[in-house]
């Protein structure tokens, strides 16, 4: 799928909300899922570490970063363990375990949204307290990952789902993680000649394919349209002929001082 | 008058197409950067993020394009025990229609607010002017040094009071323009800092709406 839509095929507009024929359900986030963060799995050890790495810095989480080289990493998408308590099965997105030469352990537990809600207001509670050991815990960080992040920013702060459950002697344990900063370091991994650099490119483009998008502000638009020139038309009257599409609703507002330019063609 | 020329129309489009790309991403943007401000470590404000944020929008009666946007965060007020939603901070952007048609503007405004109650477009529940023609407005509001709109006192609670500024959105051109103009400004007011100090007086016509006294 990265390099499909990375060619111009549009495979990639059901992330968009369009469905083949009568389709109906799509599992947006899962696939998401595996489209993106997939292909981890396959690329050097040390690689992966180098951007997960990256992501915990840019977020201030650098002091739960191992400190001695890392030996393996492994990483498991939909893993199922059965809660302690009420014996329902818990699942989230993904599982990446970091050791150490020292034997040092680094967990990441990821949870990935795609507009779409909390699979219950105590979903991320249950995750960190009944899928991690409470040893785990002490290893481990919990990256929800949205274009939103509302829901999981909010979730310390929800009492009736156990309140803040990631609080540590070193800070929160939670890390919000909007869709928009994983592109922006994805950005700085690009590069033709490494495996990583390649996946980066292909995520990146696929992200902004997908909606993930920096605001770049509105003065670059000016450079791209010529709307309506001056050299060409008096902009007073190309103004006044708009109201003349019935699909623009109310006539635009003339403003109340008008330069004597605006009159006439140059 | 002559007919419109279909260099305008295709030129319109795209720079409709440009446009709302653009509103789309500053959407997200604000409405992360105020999530993370509002959930901050460290952050001293008397209320914290108490939900899922809530997205709004309108398109014009043809149903052709989006006319405004609008994003609104629940606010509880901080402190122990099980506390229930205040206020919702929020912002609106709209780019046609009531929502920009404040007396002597005529271009696109992002408004920024603390609220009883969500935006809802459906119900006219929304930051629409004259004020007193939307769901919203009473006549109780004050416009303090023209540039807030003030319901209720604001040497009071940050709970107890109601207040929306407005900005020209193309003057909002990056992150630091969203942090500096927006996120501060609001969560300074929600600290019940001094009207000019948030929103300092060189703000004034660029980029903030300088308002009448009736609205």
């Amino acid at each position: 799928m990265l390099h499909a839509t990375a060619n111009g095929n549009s495979l990639y507009h059901r992330y968009l909300g369009k469905r083949e024929g009568d389709e109906r359900k799509v599992h947006e986030e899962d696939e998401i899922t595996s489209i993106v963060l997939g292909p981890l799995d396959f690329l050097p050890d040390v690689e992966v570490y180098q951007f997960w790495e990256r992501v915990l810095q840019s977020t201030g989480h650098s002091r739960f970063l191992p400190t001695a080289p890392i030996k393996s990493v492994r990483a498991t998408f939909w893993p199922r363990r059965t809660a302690s308590g009420d014996g329902t099965s818990i699942t989230p997105d993904g599982v990446i375990t970091f050791k150490t030469e020292d034997d040092q352990t680094l967990i990441l537990l990821l949870e990935l949204k795609w507009r779409a809600d909390l699979s219950g207001e105590d979903q991320l509670h249950r995750q960190w307290r009944q899928f991690l050991t409470e040893q785990e815990q002490t290893q481990a960080l919990h990256l929800f990952i949205a274009p939103e992040i509302s829901s999981g920013a909010s979730a310390p702060n929800n009492k009736n789902a156990g309140g803040d459950v990631w609080k540590s002697e070193t800070g929160s344990r939670l890390v919000l993680l909007p869709w928009l900063r994983i592109r922006s370091i994805l950005a700085e991994f690009v590069d033709e000649n490494s495996a990583i650099g390649r996946w980066a490119s292909l995520a990146d483009i696929f992200l902004e394919k997908v909606g993930i998008r920096k605001f770049s502000g509105f003065d670059h638009i000016y450079f791209k349209i010529s709307l309506p020139s001056l050299d060409s038309a008096p902009l007073f009257w190309a103004t006044f002929k708009f109201s003349g599409l019935a699909t623009c609703g109310d006539a635009p507002i003339l403003p109340s001082f008008i330069p004597a330019r605006l009159f006439f063609t140059k | 008058m002559s007919k419109i020329d279909g260099k305008t129309v295709t030129d319109c489009f795209a720079l409709v197409a440009c446009f709302g790309k653009e509103v789309d991403s500053l959407r997200d943007e604000l409405g992360n950067l105020l999530s993370e401000q509002l959930t901050a470590e460290k952050s001293t404000l008397p209320c914290i993020l108490g939900g899922d944020s809530y997205y709004d929008d309108r398109c014009d009666g043809g149903n052709w394009v989006y006319t405004d946007l609008s994003c609104c965060l629940p606010l509880k007020a901080k402190g122990k025990g099980r506390q229930s939603v205040k206020k919702y901070l929020g912002f609106q952007i709209s780019m046609m229609g009531n929502g920009m048609n404040v007396p002597e503007n005529n271009e696109p405004l992002l408004h920024v607010f603390c609220f009883d109650d969500l935006i809802d477009f459906e119900e006219d529940f929304l930051i629409g002017f004259p004020l007193n023609t939307v769901s919203y407005a009473d006549d109780s509001y004050k416009v303090i040094h023209e540039r807030l709109i003030l319901w209720g006192e604001r040497d009071s609670s940050w709970s107890d009071q109601e207040w929306a500024y407005s900005l020209r959105l193309i003057d909002i051109n990056s992150i630091e323009d969203l942090k500096k103009y927006v996120a501060t400004p609001a969560l300074a007011l929600l600290m019940g800092e001094d009207i000019r100090v948030a929103l300092p007086d060189d703000w004034l016509n660029k980029p903030l709406i300088r308002f009448p006294a009736i609205l």
